[in-house]
């Protein structure tokens, strides 16, 4: 069942426009201002060093707070309900915790400022090839994610086919990259998130009001299919697939908590790298810190829509009564989109539509970007062709960008074929994120691990992720849900630990001296500690925030349990 | 409170500072907002929103909220400190007391 093409979701009015042009007139002229005339301050300010930690923490959440996070948590709202809430208050928040308290002492001061360069340093060439490589493919699988996602907006818009869009799409976001829209990186990265607040705040209001506010949603959502298990975040079984609630509890805790969410936070360096540009460690540490508060309330303006949008919107309630089934005209990535249409006026519908592809564009830019920088300087330049001038390379910059948003459309494509996004993206986390979490957090802290160790476990780590999508797609295993994406996660770890151990055993470690700064034992105590941190009053401390970060989310997920 | 100067060996940043930016861009879709409550007709608004004057809300609030950032913007500007060749950038008060 193919859905008319040529139909609309959403009516846009003609001043629908006007939010989405005065954003994008000021990132743009703020990009262009930013090239043409570079004053000190100005230039300062656009590099993103040194800054205070209150912009360092909200880019951090930001940067993070893209389509996916949107579309995919309103998704997994309006399917399993407040299950999903686990990926907020088990999942991120505890892992920006750890990142700020115990992880960035350690990369501020080894003064590593990527993951390639981590691996090459510690582990040596093999392990920077593996995971170059598969950094660079995951980047262009998530660029698709975000391209999709920009499509879906632009089609509930115009109303045009699936190809058409993605092509115009493309062709946006590749203007955008060389207009500018990337020089002000800081800027464009902190703006989204006040944007798309404005606009996600007022929906979920109007849903709620709609609904008969609280209560009305809970009694909606109770004689719903799924029914009151989707009230409680606890034990979640239908988001992980397990029939056990205690399988299903210790595959949440340790598949999405601990591999999944500890594995993307603190190996994630496009984040990272926010708050490495602080000042001193106590900045550096303060950023997640900071992120953390706006983060775990989040998933009240993103979680909530969707489920609101399962028991109000005619066409979700009705995709849910069914079961939710793949290859219809109805998606559950489409629940906040059709909620826009139903609960916002002309105007509001405008802004909200401003935030989505607001996001969208940093995001797909974003991972373009990176993209460039590993297959570039990582891959071509170490490895292909080495002693070339800066023009080559940044001709070649300019190539790949153009070439990265080619395959975007492709693995856009691959996107679309699920039908609640999360899955998706949760399983390449799986393959590129839990490895990788695994290999770095043991070379960090065993100082015996050995390069061929390294890039051994990433590469078997990695295929034992795959194997577990297979043999679920084959029909072999089956885990609905994302189980099967934390269970690939699970064994991917799992097994990357174990291959490193074992080869380790049997090969030379490097030489003590060469894993200074990148080996927690032996780096020294003063590098890794801040001084000056006592002197500032306890708002402004790491381990007082991040105590009281740690009581909140606690008492939220008491709350709601 | 006045607007102080600078303490000696730091610089303020006036218009690139970020919150000013984030207030504009605020203030104007929210002044947006506003004209679209008071132009366009309110029927088919309060038929989807069951009743509220959204499209107004939320243009007076961002307005609000543009106007304490640009407000706090200037009463505490971003400094940059320099010394010698390495720049920071705060809006904090420094931790030595005084200032």
């Amino acid at each position: 069942m193919v859905g008319q093409v040529s139909a609309t979701i959403i009516s846009v009015a003609w001043y629908d426009y006007v939010p989405i042009a005065i954003y994008f007139v000021l990132v743009l002229g703020i990009g262009f201002l930013g090239r043409r005339h570079v004053s000190n301050a100005l230039d300062f300010l656009l590099s993103g060093r040194s800054l205070p930690a209150w912009i360092t923490g909200l880019a951090f959440v930001s940067a993070n707070l893209g389509a996916v996070e949107i579309m995919g948590m309103s998704a997994n709202g309006a399917q399993y309900g407040m299950p999903t809430m686990h990926y907020y208050w088990i999942g991120a928040v505890p892992a920006m915790l750890f990142l700020g308290i115990v992880m960035m002492p350690f990369y501020y001061g080894s003064r590593v400022r990527s993951v390639p360069e981590f691996m090459l340093r510690r582990f040596g060439p093999a392990a920077h090839l593996v995971n170059s490589l598969s950094f660079a493919l995951a980047q262009l699988l998530i660029a698709g994610v975000n391209l999709y996602l920009l499509g879906t907006v632009v089609r509930a818009m115009l109303g045009w086919s699936e190809w058409i869009t993605l092509i115009v799409a493309a062709a946006i976001v590749l203007s955008y990259i060389t207009l500018g829209g990337l020089s002000a990186a800081i800027y464009n990265e902190v703006l989204p998130f006040f944007v798309i607040v404005a606009g996600l705040l007022p929906l979920t209001l109007v849903g709620l009001h709609k609904v008969g506010g609280w209560r009305g949603l809970v009694d909606r959502v109770t004689a719903s299919p799924g029914g009151a298990g989707q009230l409680a975040s606890w034990p979640g079984q239908a988001l992980s697939g397990f029939s056990s609630p205690v399988l299903s509890v210790i595959g949440i805790v340790f598949g999405l908590g601990f591999v999944l969410s500890f594995g993307y936070w603190t190996t994630n360096f496009v984040e990272v790298q926010r708050a490495m540009a602080s000042n001193s460690i106590r900045s550096a540490r303060m950023t997640p810190i900071i992120g953390s508060f706006p983060k775990m309330f989040i998933p009240f303006i993103v979680v909530i829509p969707g489920m609101i949008a399962a028991v109000l919107v005619p066409e979700v309630v009705h995709h849910k009564a069914a079961g939710g089934p793949a290859g219809q005209s109805v998606q559950w990535n489409q629940a906040l989109i059709y909620l826009m249409r139903d609960a916002l006026p002309n105007g509001l519908l405008g802004l909200a539509i401003t935030g989505l592809l607001a996001s969208f564009m940093a995001g797909m830019a974003a991972n373009i970007s990176a993209f460039n920088t590993v297959l570039t300087y990582d891959l071509w330049q170490r490895y292909v062709r080495k002693d070339r001038d800066d023009r080559y390379y940044l001709r070649l910059g300019r190539l790949a960008t153009v070439a990265a948003t080619a395959v975007a459309i492709f693995t856009a494509l691959i996107a679309s074929g699920f039908s609640n996004l999360m899955d998706y993206l949760q399983t390449l986390f799986g393959f590129f994120n839990a490895p990788l979490f695994a290999t770095f957090i043991l070379g960090m802290f065993w100082k015996r691990m050995t390069p061929a160790a390294g890039w051994s476990g990433l590469v078997l780590g990695t295929l034992s992720a795959v194997a577990v999508f297979v043999l679920n797609e084959t029909g072999v295993i089956s885990l609905p849900g994302q189980g099967m994406a934390f269970l690939a996660a699970s064994a991917a770890f799992v097994v990357d630990i174990v291959v490193s151990v074992v080869v380790s055993r049997v090969t030379q470690p490097k030489p003590e001296g060469e894993l200074v700064g990148f080996v927690y034992s032996l780096t020294p105590k003063e590098r890794r500690t801040d001084p000056g941190t006592a002197r500032y009053p306890w708002y402004q401390r790491p381990v007082p925030m991040a105590g009281i970060g740690l009581a909140i989310v606690i008492a939220l997920n008491v709350i709601f349990a | 409170m006045t607007q102080t100067e600078p303490p000696s060996g730091t610089t303020a940043v006036r218009g690139y500072d970020v919150r000013y930016f984030i207030a504009l861009a605020l203030g104007l879709i929210g002044a947006f907002l506003v004209v679209v409550a008071l132009v366009a007709p309110a029927q088919p608004e309060l038929q989807k929103t069951g009743g509220l004057h959204a499209n107004l809300w939320t243009g007076v609030v961002m307005v609000v909220v543009a106007a304490a950032l640009a407000l706090w913007a200037r009463l505490r500007p971003m400094l940059i400190e320099r010394h010698g060749d390495d720049a920071t950038l705060t809006t904090e008060a420094p931790p030595h007391a005084g200032g």
